[in-house]
């Protein structure tokens, strides 16, 4: 159920972008004899950002750029969610003791496991120090490794989920239990956006399983904070696009003349005196949604990039095109305004079996887009501002599966990069065979609680009314993780 | 992998979980679970004393951050799940406070006493961990490190200020007594709250205006008197023709045909009105319409939604019983205890009867829940706290959950009445076997037709109350709970339930009764709620301290008392409301009236409703004449996988919404299936119900998605055409007349002759756009049989700049050009190959279609075979120039669905390209053409291809594609597919060569045959285009002769797009 804050304006108007008008509003227009032109005049000055001549009644929309509680580097995020569990002990998290006793027994009693598993299993990659700063990365990861810098690890993750669906919506909502707005969908109600022809939150090729929409969704929030998936998890990235962008007419010409039909009897409807904002709004949407049409191609487009820029992010090059894209046109989001954009790997680094051939695999895919998206934002200006994220739903056990290896909530790795973060470094550890975190454990609590900090809001503040009490991402736990600050 | 797997719990924990049984599954996923609920419940006591609680709530987090890891990391090993050395373990909080062998192990406040502390410092002659034992192999070098290291100074430190700080445990009192949170007495406000009162049957008040009461209504005696006394007047009455959509929508979800509107605007009768209404209310669609409302209300799904998404597959029984039990008026009273207890209804000899009632009970079951927990007993007792709080809401508009852990905040309901009734539902069975599938309870039980499977409930053979748990926690046991109702309407202390059973009947009689003072109220808002946009309650699910008071509390008791004494006949409570003048006022509004009250809340007009997404989709099946009223039954055969097929749980697995088959069908959306986390695109886009949990009342959203929606969908095209279509299939009707009919069939009226004449001129208007050479086409009536062949066509074409007929075993070539041809195979590496030699690639083979033209033989085609093969064309004098226009065309058969490019100038430089992308992944036949310029000048940015036409593989087609005069255009098969406006700039010459069968040397191979493939200079107009497809083809282009229907269609979408169309007045 929506919150008292939603009913008063769902009864009267829409939430989207400039759809959402408050009832004063709408009665001065009315007033007015708001027109046609005034209309797109007005939607014309929001293109290049609110001002307040533009929108007198800005505070109405729940989009309109807002401040955090303190200054911050980061503006935007970048979550790149590696969907089934990334093992730390194969790419951020070398152990030589594991390589030690490979094959023998696990010295110690088996926590809960997802099934059976056998003796301890070394990394198949060897481990190679990069950049000024040193830090380790295996050989699945040479080109995340020659970021590393600009890289914050934290070895010490450990969350309460042993399956995936649980762990996964913990990770992006919070809660593995109750449905919870996605760490999104939170920012952006936070920050609002700003770019109104484009979505303010965009999941990219998100999951359909294990809570599917759940993990970019808006729960109780409203739902112009939610994410707009593009493409899906089964799906390529090389035609996806936002629903219903393409337009229904053979041309530009014919949609605007069908428009123009569409809304001059739409005004026509609403010639008697009339309170119902919902009339303007609906209009207005239409408007919106014709801008959005026109802009979003463009944005979603990544062969308007230079060649050279696409062979760096892989695109086109096998292995790393679907991801490359992702990354691709992240940067381009970001780039443009929107303020959190989500990439996901889908569900393909379960790797119970296969550990070698799977997460190889896997990596390949990944590594040089993710690396490059990095140095790509650097040398534009925007690391700074963009806080890229990688996360994954928990780590993989020591022990061998066969040749894989099973779920590990209890020790993995996590990273951030950008957007204020101190590179270079890493914090807590897991111990000496990477099972359990034991050094400055974090929880999902503290990471959700970091990020929050480095785009400005204390995460305790960051609230929403909803079924009579205050609600926030975190609930009731989590701590900043001040090391990882710069 | 996923997420099923054997539990590692005792299987009989079922049967002990009401058993207070300290003997736990002691698992960190277990505690830590457990921890979030107990942290939540200290939430809800922090925030109204934030500072009081402020301490408990760092020694909170102070356990579990540095405690908890501590004792796991160091202790649990020997005194843990596995082992209890000295009977004594720490990883619960049950085992640390009941003590060891030795006694006690802390003592709270005073760590220099505690065993604890003094074990791990070593002063008690002991040290814990113990000093190692001899290694007796290599990995008892690592074990030493893990288990008997000396504690550090710090970790000491950590345990002793624990101890100091009163070892706080959360969830877990050392003085259990006075947790007790039963005795709560209620104070004189919450016993005086008026929703617990019972309901009262006031009379009718006076009112000045006695003549606008509907024959004397009560009801409107009621709204009137207040309207009086605000000094405001109602509406006056809206018109029949805006009377009769909004009752038809209202009782079904679907507009009144223009016949249905003919009749009743001709209906002299005194009792058209009346007979409109019971008309309606007997019409099958009626449930379809009504029953959606209680299905929000029951937060119906057909998966579990969360981690697994497991299917119910027989939930539909439930919702076609609740359709049923709309249409059969089925008496409210007995349509809660067929809900909550209809299994436990004595057995008749009606089959039939005895089966619904089963699937009645489905309502405990269909609710969202984890399904993989491992802990069983926590999963058990969230099920039972979803349907705790499903019937609460559902039945009495209470929110019984916060009681789980304490006290409700706000509302008069204690934690013992909570487990009062959660005992009733722990009672009750809801898994066959959970151990072993965590599968709903699927019985099968015998319908008239024979056995059938049910989602249902069962009692479990023994019953016995639960004890309170403390804070949530079942390790923190309390008193019994005896099972009963609530003390706030059935008194303090009231008896217990005496039954064998579980009480599910007992508590269904109590709900379902008339001296019940929530229940009627609660439904006749919830009616009240759908007719008038609003509840005489506003917050139709809360009915306690914060929820809203009744707008017009005389009028509700009133309405309640009716209810109750129509023996709880719903349709009854529908021909009270509707037949009333409030009801038939127009949604006029006056500035008098806003200004004294803007919300409308005392009813002066009657408000306008924006269709709900079942109808603004039903809506659009029905106009195009493709709604199938098929009642009932399932949908969702496909689109679930079967995991683990001996355990038979389904999984909902959708890849594409808008691809799933189930979704598409042309069935009334209630019959879709509603797949939590994957709902229905379109209803989803709409503000379909929340599908987590119980909805009284949707939001609302207006918002560009949905505009985007109107605009380029699919669906809404598809139905405006099929509007179209039905428009123009009757061929006797002039335009003029045909633009009546789609006002009455969309807007339930006649247009005005200014809407007639702006619609001709929009066609007019379309027409002329798309297509200027229409009426010489047609003049000309192009006769295939008389037309050039299609390759004279092209050689007399001005402008031709290249030409590949690929006819011969060999690539034409002009002797004068400076043109070469290098083909690249995989027989010959690259750049060895004889570059003037076709070699293999142009070929016939036997089996796969060469492209025949009806005016000559054709036997070749290059064949390409989508992974190294392709063909390089460079010739600077032609084609490295710039040019004002060109025109490309080809014919192309592909093998398979991939992204691939047919021909292009795509290199080093960006220029041109088109080809074909489709995904081979998504089982699809089809894929779309896409043509690309890649200066900004001409298309801001690439072209992308519209949704349409889809093309098939495995056929040739026909493609021009043209740029210049300030537009692109894209010719399919004859047919104008896509065209837009650009700027008159030029089309850069460049070196890049064009390639044919690859982008570059890159990728996106293309894997099939290319025929006749001829570039231009020039702009290639529509007549040529469509004269080549004839000549090739010996027919004309399907969709030339039909652009007026394309104009209509789009003439169509558009009032489907009008505000009009969606909001109901």
């Amino acid at each position: 159920m929506f919150s008292d804050y939603l009913d008063v304006r769902s009864a009267t108007a829409g939430a989207n972008c400039s759809s959402f008008l408050s009832r004063r509003d709408a009665l001065r227009r009315s007033a007015c004899g708001f027109g046609h032109t005034a209309l797109l005049a007005m939607l014309g000055q929001q293109q290049i950002g609110y001002s307040a001549e533009a929108t007198p009644n800005s505070s109405t929309n729940p989009l309109t750029p807002k401040s955090p509680h303190f200054e911050s580097k980061a503006k935007n995020v970048i979550f790149l969610f590696l969907h089934g569990g990334l093992s730390h002990i194969d790419s951020f998290d070398p152990k030589p003791k594991l390589t030690e006793l490979d094959g023998k027994p696990l010295p110690f009693d088996r926590p809960i496991q997802f099934a059976e598993t056998g003796n301890l299993m070394k990394s198949p990659w060897a481990f190679k120090q990069y950049g000024e700063s040193g830090l380790p990365v295996s050989d699945l990861f040479p080109h995340i490794g020659s970021v590393i810098d600009e890289i914050g690890i934290i070895r010490s993750m450990h969350t309460e989920q042993v399956d995936h669906g649980g762990a996964i919506l913990q990770l992006n909502t919070g809660s593995a239990v109750f449905a919870r707005p996605s760490v999104g969908s939170w920012v952006v109600y936070g920050l609002g956006t700003e770019n109104h022809n484009l979505p303010a939150y965009v999941a990219l090729s998100p999951p359909i399983i294990h809570g599917a929409k759940q993990n970019y969704g808006s729960a109780f929030l409203p739902a112009v904070y939610q994410g707009t998936p593009i493409g899906g998890a089964n799906l390529s990235m090389r035609n996806a696009t936002i629903a219903h962008l393409l337009r229904g007419e053979p041309t530009a010409e014919l949609q605007r003349g069908q428009l123009d039909f569409i809304q001059k009897a739409n005004r026509s409807y609403q010639t008697n005196y009339t309170t119902d904002s919902r009339l303007d709004a609906r209009i207005e949407s239409f408007e919106l949604a014709f801008r959005m049409q026109m802009e979003a191609p463009e944005a979603l487009d990544v062969s308007r990039e230079t060649s050279e820029t696409m062979a760096a992010y892989g695109v086109d090059r096998g292995p790393t095109d679907n991801f490359g894209r992702q990354c691709l046109l992240a940067r381009r989001l970001v780039e443009r305004g929107v303020r959190f954009v989500q990439c996901s790997h889908s569900y393909k680094w379960d790797q119970h079996g296969n550990l070698k051939g799977g997460h190889e695999s896997n990596a390949k895919q990944v590594d040089q887009p993710i690396a490059t998206l990095i140095s790509d934002l650097k040398s534009r200006g925007l690391l700074d501002s963009t806080l890229i994220v990688l996360g994954t739903e928990f780590g993989r056990t020591p022990v061998a599966q066969g040749d894989g290896r099973d779920h590990n909530p209890y020790g993995f790795t996590l990273w951030m990069a950008g957007g204020g973060v101190k590179g270079g470094t890493s914090y807590g550890a897991t111990d000496e065979l990477g099972y359990f975190a034991v050094e400055n454990k974090v929880s999902m609590y503290d990471f959700h609680a970091t990020i929050l900090h480095l785009l400005g809001f204390d995460h305790q503040q960051l609230t929403y009314r909803h079924a009579g009490r205050d609600f926030r991402l975190t609930d009731v736990h989590g701590t900043v993780l001040n090391a990882l600050i710069a | 992998m996923d997420t099923f797997s054997l539990s590692d719990h005792p299987t009989n924990e079922l049967a002990q979980t009401c058993n207070a049984s300290a003997h736990d599954i002691a698992s960190r996923h277990f505690y830590t679970r457990c921890s979030q609920l107990l942290l939540i419940a200290v939430w809800h006591l922090i925030v109204p004393c934030a500072l009081a609680e402020d301490t408990s709530h760092d020694k909170t987090e102070f356990f579990e951050r540095r405690v908890r890891p501590l004792l796991n990391n160091r202790c649990v090993k020997c005194h843990g799940t596995v082992r209890q050395l000295g009977a004594f373990r720490l990883d619960t909080s049950e085992g640390m406070f009941h003590g060891s062998t030795n006694g006690p192990v802390v003592t709270p406040g005073n760590s220099d006493d505690s065993l604890l502390i003094q074990l791990v410092r070593g002063t008690a002659g002991r040290r814990m961990p113990p000093p190692p034992k001899k290694p007796d192999n290599p990995s008892d070098e690592l074990k030493k490190l893990y288990d008997n290291l000396p504690l550090d100074p710090h970790e000491i430190e950590i345990l002793e200020r624990w101890v100091k700080d009163g070892a706080i445990w959360p969830g877990y009192s050392l003085s259990k007594p006075s947790e007790t949170v039963s005795q709560r007495e209620f104070n004189k406000s919450e016993k005086s709250f008026w929703s617990f009162q019972p309901i009262h049957d006031p009379a009718a008040p006076s009112v000045r205006n006695i003549t606008w009461p509907s024959n004397n209504s009560v009801l409107d005696r009621f709204i009137l008197a207040r309207l009086e006394a605000a000094g405001l007047e109602p509406a006056p009455p809206a018109d029949r023709s805006t009377l009769i959509r909004r009752v038809t929508y209202d009782l079904t979800g679907l507009p009144p045909t223009p016949e249905e509107i003919q009749a009743y605007l001709q209906d002299d009768s005194p009792d058209a009105y009346r007979n409109l209404i019971d008309r309606l209310l007997d019409s099958p669609r009626y449930g379809e319409r009504w029953g959606r409302h209680w299905l929000d209300v029951a937060r119906y799904a057909e998966t579990a939604g969360h981690d697994g998404n497991n299917g119910y597959l027989h939930a539909w029984r439930y919702r076609d019983w609740v359709i049923n039990a709309f249409n059969q008026d089925m008496p409210y009273d007995d349509f809660i205890v067929a809900q909550l207890a209809g299994d436990l209804l004595p057995a008749t000899g009606d089959k039939a009867l005895n089966l619904a009632n089963h699937v009645a009970t489905g309502f405990l079951q269909i609710g969202s829940r984890p399904l993989v927990m491992r802990d069983k007993r926590q999963m058990l007792l969230e099920i039972v706290d979803e349907q705790v709080h499903a019937t609460g809401v559902a039945f009495m508009g209470l929110s019984l959950g916060c009681a789980r852990c304490h006290d409700h905040k706000f509302d008069p309901i204690p934690t013992l009445d909570y487990y009062s009734l959660a005992g009733i539902f722990m009672n009750t069975r809801v898994f066959d076997d959970y151990e072993r599938d965590s599968m709903h309870l699927e019985p099968v039980i015998e319908g008239p037709d024979g056995p059938v499977s049910i989602m249902s409930v069962r009692d479990k053979p023994r019953s016995r109350n639960m004890r309170v748990h403390l804070r949530g926690n079942y390790h923190t046991l309390g008193e019994e709970a005896p099972r009963r109702f609530l003390q706030i309407i059935s008194g303090m202390d009231h008896a217990p339930i005496k039954t064998n059973g579980s009480g599910r009947l007992e508590l269904a009689h109590w709900i379902a009764s008339p001296d019940h003072p929530l229940t009627a109220r609660v439904m006749v808002n919830r009616i009240w709620q759908k007719h008038f946009g609003t509840g005489l309650v506003k917050s139709t699910n809360d009915f306690g301290i914060r929820g809203n008071r009744p707008s017009h509390p005389e009028l509700f008791d009133w309405l309640a008392q009716r209810l109750i004494e129509s023996g709880w006949s719903i349709k009854a409570m529908h021909r009270l409301i509707m037949n009333s003048s409030t009801y038939k006022q127009s949604h006029i509004e006056n500035q008098t009236a806003t200004s004294t009250d803007p919300e409308n809340v005392l009813l002066w007009r009657m408000p306008r409703r924006r269709l709900s997404a079942e109808e603004i989709r039903d809506t659009m099946l029905i106009l195009s004449g493709k709604l199938d009223l098929t009642v009932g039954g399932p949908l969702f055969n496909t689109g679930y996988r079967l995991l683990q097929p001996p355990r038979k749980i389904t999984v909902a697995q959708v890849d594409d919404l808008y691809g799933f088959t189930p979704y598409q069908q042309p069935r009334r959306s209630i019959y879709l299936p509603v797949i939590r986390n994957q709902l229905h695109p379109i209803l989803a886009l709409f503000d379909s119900a929340n599908e987590h949990e119980s909805v009284g009342k949707r939001t609302l959203t207006t918002i560009a998605p949905q505009a985007l929606f109107f605009l380029n969908s699919k669906f809404v095209r598809e139905h405006a055409k099929g509007l179209a279509d039905r428009l123009l299939s009757n061929s006797e009707l002039t335009n003029e007349q045909r633009t009546q009919h789609a006002y009455e069939l969309v807007f339930g009226r006649r247009p005005t002759n200014q809407e007639i004449d702006r619609s001709s001129v929009y066609r007019k208007s379309y027409l002329d756009t798309v297509q200027p050479k229409r009426d010489e086409l047609q003049q000309n009536k192009l006769n295939p049989a008389e037309l050039p062949t299609y390759a004279d066509q092209v050689l007399q074409t001005p402008g031709l700049l290249a030409y590949f007929d690929f006819e011969e075993n060999r690539i034409q070539q002009d002797a004068e050009s400076n043109e070469t041809v290098q083909i690249f195979s995989n027989l010959a590496a690259p750049g060895t190959a004889d570059a003037r030699t076709v070699g293999p690639v142009v070929t016939h083979v036997p089996g796969v279609p060469t492209l025949t033209y009806k005016t000559g033989t054709k036997s070749h085609a290059v064949a390409l075979n989508g992974q190294n093969q392709r063909i390089v064309i460079s010739d600077p004098t032609r084609f490295n120039v710039d040019t004002q226009e060109l025109s490309v065309e080809y014919w192309f058969y592909p093998e398979r669905i991939s992204i691939a490019t047919i021909v292009g100038r795509d290199g080093q430089e960006r220029l041109w390209k088109s080809g074909i992308s489709g995904e081979s992944n998504t089982g699809s036949q089809q894929y779309e053409i896409f043509h690309e310029f890649f200066s900004p000048e001409l298309g801001r940015y690439r072209e992308l291809k519209r949704q349409q036409p889809l093309v098939s593989i495995k056929q040739w087609t026909h493609v021009v594609f043209t740029c210049g005069k300030g537009r692109r255009q894209l010719f399919v098969d004859g047919t104008l597919a896509d065209a837009t406006l650009v700027q008159n700039a030029p089309i850069p010459g460049g070196k890049t060569p064009v390639g044919i069968g690859s982008r570059g040397n890159v990728g996106e191979w293309f894997q099939g045959r290319i025929d006749d493939l001829s570039i231009y200079n020039q702009v290639l107009d529509e007549t040529a285009v469509v004269s080549r497809y004839a000549a090739a083809t010996g027919k004309l282009p399907s969709a030339v002769h039909n652009w007026d229907r394309i104009a209509w269609t789009s003439f169509c979408q558009a009032l489907l797009c009008m505000n009009e169309f969606i909001y109901v007045q």
